[in-house]
């Protein structure tokens, strides 16, 4: 007898378009470049962090490889983690594939998956980004307190503040396939247009995807919004619409590009409304 | 102090001199002693005088007559003793006798003036004149047997003290005269049963009809708690004011349906978005149990929660018990609700279609003879029509799935020649969704549930009080969920057959012990097919199963105690090399306190065995589970009070153990409301247990042309997980408060109110989220489990209805105003895209369903 219920609750939820206004810290994106890359093989991990509050927040970005007991970075001395300020909301950093795949993925099909983990928090609310940056000796309480969290860190969510902290999940894919996954290229029609819209008008972002398959477009501000949750690729081409809030300001646009079977691209730029 | 004592006392000091005042006569004329024996200086005084049956055949033939009674009274005024010492022949004499028995005198008094017993004469004289002109017709009857109490003292109380009586005849019944006019309540209490009372108004030149039924006390063993909601011809019916269907029917929030009313019982939760759940005592909606007169059903209300599968004339008397039931039910650790067919032969032939907001109903009950009745009933709802505006109005815009159902009964009822009944019911319902809204895409979510069942039953009284009540009933029943285009995605089918035997025998004043025993036997085939990888990976298995139960419940008669022990066999049995039992004692205690009051206590055990799917190992189930088990005991009275009122308070503490825990990670497809996380996603195990404790309190009333209901419900109910883990159960609701109200008003008015109040549902608050890059979606980091609680919800509904009486016919229309004050209840706790804010769904707004029935 639940189906009323179920059915309301599935399918009463709307509003997409409130998804694209990024109103507090969160990480925006994950670009890893290359997707897929072979044991051994190291990959350039930029993370993009939104802060419209200009919290200075502080970021840890980590991978953890996990055959069945516990992340097989743990045994690194940083335990695969990188810690830092975002500069200009963004942090790269650089992760090896581990080469202990190698004889699971020799046969060039087989795809394993490493999970890479963002997060982000404004100073002083995560204890483990603090922890990670003491960089604490294996085997002290500390090492293994960060340990317990890069572990199973949706269980070490339950104990940080909602406000002021983003955690996202990401995938390294790990594989020995000849024609590996790459990343989709977004690039704007217009690459000189003026990001200026007025109060509560709108303006179109016009790109050019070049990526094999499907690939679906988001866009996301820190002031008004985009006219849809996520826009279908067409022809290698999409175009966004963003309005402009009901308050003249500086703001950020993000336009992400997921690729159905993995691989991703921003474009990130400044805007006005006025 | 019990109500009646009090009652005499004060009628005593207001009239203590009045030997015969003609207040309330039943075709007599009272005279004064004639010759007294005198034994005392004082003689007794009448006070209260029985009004006497005139035997029809003499008052047929306007034969009147005198009896000159000699009567032994004693110390305390009681007539010890009535004999006719001029008899007039023709059942005069036995009539005056037994009226006489009753008769209430002041004591006689010795020459000390203390109180002596005395013997007296009595002249008790018949007139046709007095008898033709009736205040007051009524029968009193057994709900159980339907069999009439002759002899019985009813009692007849006004509002200031007056208290007249009158004494049944063999068939039950009992006529009053001369009272005066206003209002009047009936009230008895034969031995061994509830005591019943009906409001009644006299009026000027008219004959009041009043028919009381008395619950026994201990007919459902164990000194359960039935509490039973009256259908057409149920435990009180009387013109215009009895808790009968026909007033039920205007009872706002109800839908007009006599089983709904049940929702607003102590013991009932309020069930998320209004949908058709039973949330009994603290436990789960599946462990709650539905049948057809004793016969298992699988649902009893329609998907929407708005109607029950069983058009409410069909059913006879709805029996809620929330615990502690007596042996001759089974399979269930919550509580049970009974759907009782009519036992008796309708009046006349009559039909009604009516047509509201949200469905329509044709009905027909037609006399075949003197010993047939047909009926039939069809309903269909169009509630998916009505909610597309609806919805659409709450700024959605998308798409919704309404419920749609039919239902559809055939019975045919017969009286037997030799004082037996047959009877047989064929239904069929079917509820499924419909799309409705915006965007008429189709959305790829559907559930259907279908069943039909054939039921026969034939109750047949043997010797020596005794009787028997043979129930066949079998059928198909399925539920199936579709799911991105396949309309059967996952279903759960089974065709049952069940065979009821049950021999039973009240106690009575020859024999103090009463029986009920009997056969409950089940089987079938269940087959179940889960194919949505997006909820739970790939399960299907069929299997045979066969369900056997006797049981055996004496019921002992003490003095005013009555003991209800029992003792209830279950087994089950699957083709795959299941095979469990269980044993469940029970016992229950009453105690007839005084005339209207009732003290019970009761303890018991409480099986349910686990589902087919649970145990299935074709699929992911564990056939080493056994049956999970309560041990319910409560305690309670019940008191009558002036005017019309009842009041039954009920303390109740329930442990749970052995209840089946695991595989949480999958949607619940056909029931309870879709889980909230973290799931415990281990294999079934009976590692759960659980505690409910509770108090309720129910205040009825049903005066004259007013029924009122106030139920409040104050209860804890907590799971305890297989990680010892304490939890609040996902429907506890702490406090629950109902008020019901109707009154008829002049120019057939009707107007009728419902106030609810109720603690929100617990739920598993959202303390975080994990972003996920590849969906760009949001995922939910779960808290402690069901440590939030969603605010209290409110509601009022209000009903107005509007009779016009034609010829041969009658038209009702009627506005019920569902949440009159279109409050937003926070039903079911969702979050924003980001799971940053908690965004409650609330309820239905106000909805104004009018409707119109024309019956004839």
């Amino acid at each position: 007898m639940s189906a009323p219920l179920l059915l309301l609750a599935l399918l009463a939820c709307g509003g997409a378009n409130d998804e694209t206004l990024v109103d507090e810290l969160r990480v925006m994106a994950v670009v890893i470049e290359p997707p897929e890359v072979a044991p051994g093989a190291t990959a350039t991990i930029t993370t993009w962090i939104a802060d419209p509050d200009d919290d200075a927040p502080e970021a840890l970005v980590w991978t953890c490889t996990n055959l069945g007991d516990g992340c097989l970075e743990a045994a690194e001395p940083t335990q695969g983690t990188t810690v830092g300020e975002p500069a200009d909301g963004v942090i790269v950093t650089e992760r090896m594939a581990p080469p202990a795949f190698a004889p699971i993925v020799a046969d060039g099909e087989t795809v394993l998956p490493v999970l890479l983990w963002a997060l982000a928090c404004a100073p002083g609310l995560c204890p483990a980004v603090d922890l990670a940056a003491s960089a604490p000796a294996i085997g002290t309480d500390d090492a293994d307190t960060l340990t317990t969290f890069l572990g199973d860190p949706i269980t070490g969510a339950e104990a940080l503040p909602l406000v002021g902290t983003s955690l996202a999940l990401a995938q390294i894919q790990v594989s020995a396939r000849a024609t590996p996954l790459v990343n989709p290229l977004v690039t704007p029609v217009d690459p000189d247009a003026t990001l200026v819209v007025g109060v509560g008008a709108s303006l179109d972002l016009a790109f050019t995807i070049d990526a094999p398959g499907v690939t679906t477009a988001y866009g996301y501000t820190t002031n008004g919004g985009f006219d849809a949750a996520e826009y279908e690729v067409v022809d290698g081409a999409v175009t966004l619409t963003w309005f402009g809030s009901e308050e003249p300001g500086d703001t950020e646009l993000w336009v992400i590009v997921n690729g159905e079977d993995g691989g991703s691209a921003v474009w990130h730029a400044a805007a006005t409304v006025e | 102090m019990p109500l009646l004592p009090l009652l005499v006392s004060f009628a005593a000091a207001q009239e203590p001199a009045v030997p015969a005042a003609p207040l309330a006569p039943t075709s007599t004329e009272p005279q004064p002693p004639a010759s007294p024996a005198v034994l005392g200086p004082s003689l007794p005084v009448l006070i209260f005088q029985a009004a006497a049956t005139y035997p029809p055949d003499a008052l047929a033939a306007g034969i009147e007559a005198s009896v000159l009674l000699e009567l032994d009274v004693d110390a305390t005024g009681t007539v010890v003793a009535a004999r006719a010492v001029e008899p007039a022949g023709q059942g005069f004499d036995e009539a005056a006798e037994q009226a006489a028995r009753s008769f209430r005198f002041t004591p006689a008094r010795d020459a000390d003036g203390a109180p002596a017993a005395a013997r007296i004469q009595y002249r008790y004289r018949f007139t046709v004149a007095r008898a033709a002109a009736p205040s007051v017709e009524g029968i009193v009857t057994d709900t159980a047997t339907g069999l009439p109490f002759p002899g019985l003292d009813v009692r007849l109380v006004r509002d200031d003290g007056t208290v007249v009586y009158a004494i049944t005849n063999a068939e039950g019944r009992f006529v009053v005269s001369g009272l005066p006019l206003g209002p009047w309540m009936v009230v008895t209490s034969p031995a061994g049963h509830l005591t019943t009372s009906a409001g009644v108004e006299i009026k000027e030149g008219a004959v009041a009809q009043v028919t009381l039924r008395a619950e026994p006390v201990a007919d459902e063993g164990g000194g359960g708690e039935l509490l039973t909601v009256q259908g057409k011809r149920a435990t009180t019916e009387i013109t215009e004011r009895t808790l009968s269907q026909e007033e039920v029917r205007f009872l706002p929030g109800t839908g007009g349906d006599v089983v709904k009313v049940v929702q607003n019982l102590p013991g009932v939760a309020r069930s998320p978005l209004g949908v058709g759940q039973l949330i009994i005592r603290g436990t789960a909606p599946e462990d709650s149990a539905y049948f057809l007169d004793g016969a298992s059903i699988p649902i009893v209300f329609h998907f929407s929660g708005l109607s029950t599968i069983l058009n409410g004339d069909i059913v006879g008397e709805v029996a809620y018990l929330p615990g502690n039931y007596g042996a001759r039910y089974g399979r269930a650790l919550g509580g049970l609700v009974d759907l009782r067919t009519k036992e008796e032969l309708p009046e006349r032939s009559r039909g009604y279609v009516s047509l509201d907001l949200f469905q329509g109903t044709a009905y027909v009950e037609q006399k075949v003879g003197e010993r047939t009745a047909l009926e039939f009933s069809l309903r269909r709802s169009w509630i998916d029509s009505v909610l597309t505006p609806i919805l659409s109005g709450m700024g959605s815009g998308g798409t919704f799935r309404a419920p749609r159902y039919y239902d559809a009964q055939a019975r045919v009822f017969h009286e037997l020649k030799s004082g037996g009944r047959l009877d047989a019911i064929v239904l069929f319902s079917d509820d499924r969704f419909s799309v409705v809204g915006a965007e008429d895409e189709g959305v790829a979510i559907g559930l259907t549930t279908t069943f039909g069942k054939l039921r026969a039953r034939w109750i047949q009284p043997l010797a020596d009080g005794w009787e028997s009540e043979l129930t066949v009933i079998g059928g198909p029943e399925g539920q199936a969920f579709g799911f991105d285009g396949d309309p059967e995605a996952a279903y759960e089918r089974s065709f049952g057959l069940g065979l009821r035997q049950e021999f039973r025998k009240d106690y009575d004043d020859t024999s103090p012990v009463g029986w009920r025993i009997g056969a409950d036997l089940q089987g079938g085939r269940d087959s179940f097919l889960y194919n949505v990888v997006a909820f739970s990976p790939y399960e299907s298995d069929a299997a045979w199963n066969f369900a056997p139960a006797i049981y055996i419940e004496p019921t002992v008669k003490l003095g005013p105690v009555i003991v209800t022990p029992g003792l209830r066999a279950d087994a089950l049995v699957y083709d795959f090399g299941y095979a469990e039992g269980a044993l469940d004692p029970r016992l229950g205690v009453k105690i007839v306190a005084g005339p209207t009051t009732i003290v019970k206590a009761s303890v018991g055990r409480y099986s349910q065995f686990a589902t087919t799917r649970q145990l299935a190992p074709g699929g992911d189930g564990n056939p080493d589970l056994t049956e999970a088990w309560s041990l319910q005991s409560s305690a309670g009275v019940v008191q009558q009070l002036p005017l019309g009122l009842s009041l039954e308070a009920t303390a109740f503490y329930n442990r749970l153990y052995d209840l089946v825990v695991g595989r949480e990670d999958r949607f619940k497809f056909f029931s309870g409301p879709p889980p909230v996380g973290p799931f415990d996603e281990e294999p079934y195990a009976n590692e759960g247990t659980g505690r409910v404790c509770g108090t309720e309190f129910l205040l009825k009333l049903d005066a004259d042309k007013t029924l009122g209901l106030l139920s409040a419900t104050f209860s804890n109910s907590i799971r305890i997980d297989r990680d010892g883990e304490k939890e609040l159960f996902t429907n506890d609701q702490p406090f629950i408060i109902n008020a019901l109200a109707s009154q008829e008003l002049p120019k057939r008015w009707r107007v009728g109110v419902r106030g609810r109040v109720s603690a929100g549902d617990p739920y598993t608050p959202v303390v975080n989220r994990v972003y996920d890059m590849g969906s760009r979606q949001f995922f939910p980091v779960y808290g402690e489990r069901d440590s939030a609680r969603l605010p209290p919800t409110w509601s009022v509904d209000i009903r107005i209805d509007k009779e016009w009486k034609f010829r041969k016919w009658a038209l009702t229309t009627y506005l019920d105003l569902q949440n009159a004050f279109n409050v937003q209840n926070p039903e079911v706790m969702s979050w924003t895209y980001d799971y940053s804010e908690e965004d409650p769904i609330s309820g239905l707004p106000v909805i104004p369903a009018f409707g119109l029935r024309g019956e004839w």
